[in-house]
């Protein structure tokens, strides 16, 4: 039954996740290509243009992520979709881990799609004196560079985990939100919750020596000072690792929570 | 075994009670009416079976199971509202009934939805509620379901609709199944039951068959019904 959850939700969420994707990898393609293959007048007029664009895409694609997954949970549990959601033949566990499966792979090709708006981002911000060799010669080296390429490596798996995170987060602020116990404004009450696990995550994650803002903030100042970006980069490494581990709890705790909200206290009065 | 097996249910929403320790005992083969004026919990206690509220005390047992999976594999429930997906197409809402139900006949409800002149890539938003609440029934009783429970399906429609709903009850009804459908317009369904439960201050006040009732009252459904809740 996981499997069809999962399906089910991917074909809920994508006709709006394929046009935004397309309309990020138009913005993605057309930076790269106008840096590729125009002259130095129309680079440096329409260069601009697509930079923006490709900025203003990754925020839109991050926000229109994290609302639309809260707005589909929502619906598709507590809205008119939940009476046909709770009476399917499905546990509740499969049925919360098949909807977060569903948006990691929504979220995981939101993220490629991000990578790839950065990388164009980048590419098309090279001044036209450059050439094509140059950049890439340029990006080899740097990838040739153990440390940063594997802080690199950290620094993007520590972001979509936390993307991932975040669906968790905003699964278990909905479920509460819809508590019997809470008979109106269970939006707001759910962006509030929303906020309330976020702060309270902060105060617990202040609490592990090694990821304490005073912490990261002075090995930051210290790190900065060094002024060379391969020890910045091995620096860094210590602060992923536990963050990591870190995320990976916090998403699981507040998955089973939502699970347990869910068997127990589902009332679709 | 009973199809269904109630006993001592209480539910509370907010300060109001609104089921007071009802028990209730239904076999199968049988087409009852669930009985009472608005707010008497008939929604709730179709809910509460259907697997949509959990919170409640007392023992609801399906098939001699408590509620879960294994009633959700055998309860058919129709809501007041439909829940599909506006953006969805009927070949799609037919894909999800045939992954989630194993007792879903496909070909059965691609016949009926046909019938209706509806086109299978016609999306769920863009017909009438109307539409969308036969569409919703067809895909219901398109379940070899043990239990159907049918909550207020003749309300709000018209008498061309109210025919082709109640046609479409009595057409995919078996005898090994039973249909639970709550109704405050009784005289227009009256005629289908086998039996009658009416509901009175959150508990059973009635559980009788149909035929019973009308000899040892000399009345109709419909006028034992306004007698009850005048």
């Amino acid at each position: 039954m996981l499997g069809k959850v999962i399906k089910h939700d991917l074909r809920a969420s994508s006709p709006l996740y394929i046009v935004a994707c397309a309309i990020a990898l138009l913005f993605a393609l057309a930076a790269a290509v106008n840096r590729a293959g125009h002259d130095d007048f129309s680079y440096l007029l329409l260069a601009p243009f697509w930079i923006t664009g490709c900025t203003v895409a990754i925020l839109v694609l991050v926000i229109l992520f994290l609302v639309y997954t809260a707005l589909r949970y929502q619906k598709s549990m507590y809205g008119s979709e939940g009476y046909l959601t709770f009476t399917l033949p499905v546990r509740t566990a499969e049925l919360i881990a098949g909807k977060f499966i569903a948006a990691a792979v929504w979220g995981f090709i939101i993220w490629l799609l991000c990578g790839l708006l950065c990388f164009s981002i980048l590419y098309g911000s090279i001044a036209p004196s450059i050439t094509k060799e140059e950049f890439w010669r340029e990006a080899a080296n740097l990838w040739a560079m153990a440390d940063l390429r594997n802080t690199l490596f950290l620094v993007v798996v520590t972001l979509f985990l936390s993307i991932l995170e975040q669906v968790a987060v905003i699964y278990l602020a909905v479920t509460l939100g819809h508590l019997p116990c809470f008979r109106r404004a269970n939006g707001i009450l759910a962006l509030v919750f929303y906020f309330v696990i976020t702060f309270a995550e902060g105060k617990i994650t202040d609490l592990i020596p090694m990821l304490s803002q005073d912490t990261l903030e002075s090995s930051m100042n210290y790190l900065i000072s060094l002024g060379d970006i391969i020890e910045f980069s091995r620096g860094l490494q210590v602060f992923f690792v536990p963050s990591i581990v870190a995320i990976l709890c916090f998403t699981a705790v507040y998955l089973v929570i939502s699970g347990v909200l869910v068997k127990k206290y589902t009332s679709l009065q | 075994m009973s199809l269904l097996e109630i006993k001592n249910l209480e539910h509370r929403y907010g300060n109001h009670t609104v089921l007071a320790g009802l028990n209730l005992t239904l076999e199968e083969g049988e087409i009852i009416g669930l009985l009472g004026p608005n707010g008497a919990g008939k929604t709730t206690l179709m809910k509460i079976i259907s697997g949509l509220i959990q919170t409640y005390d007392g023992s609801v047992l399906v098939n001699g199971a408590p509620v879960g999976i294994g009633s959700k594999s055998i309860i058919s429930y129709l809501p007041e509202q439909t829940y599909f997906r506006k953006s969805e197409n009927i070949r799609s809402a037919i894909g999800m009934f045939r992954d989630f139900y194993a007792d879903f006949d496909e070909k059965k409800a691609m016949e009926m939805a046909m019938d209706l002149n509806l086109d299978s890539k016609q999306k769920i938003g863009a017909m009438s509620k109307g539409m969308q609440e036969k569409l919703q029934l067809i895909f219901v009783m398109s379940r070899k379901a043990k239990l159907y429970v049918l909550d207020e399906p003749l309300g709000g429609v018209d008498p061309s609709t109210r025919d082709y709903i109640l046609h479409t009850i009595l057409s995919q009804y078996t005898e090994n199944s039973s249909v639970l459908l709550s109704t405050h317009l009784v005289h227009d369904v009256e005629q289908i039951f086998d039996r009658a439960v009416f509901l009175k201050n959150g508990r059973v006040f009635l559980n009788e068959q149909v035929d019973i009732l009308r000899a040892e009252t000399g009345m109709s459904l419909d006028q034992y019904f306004r007698e009850v809740y005048r």
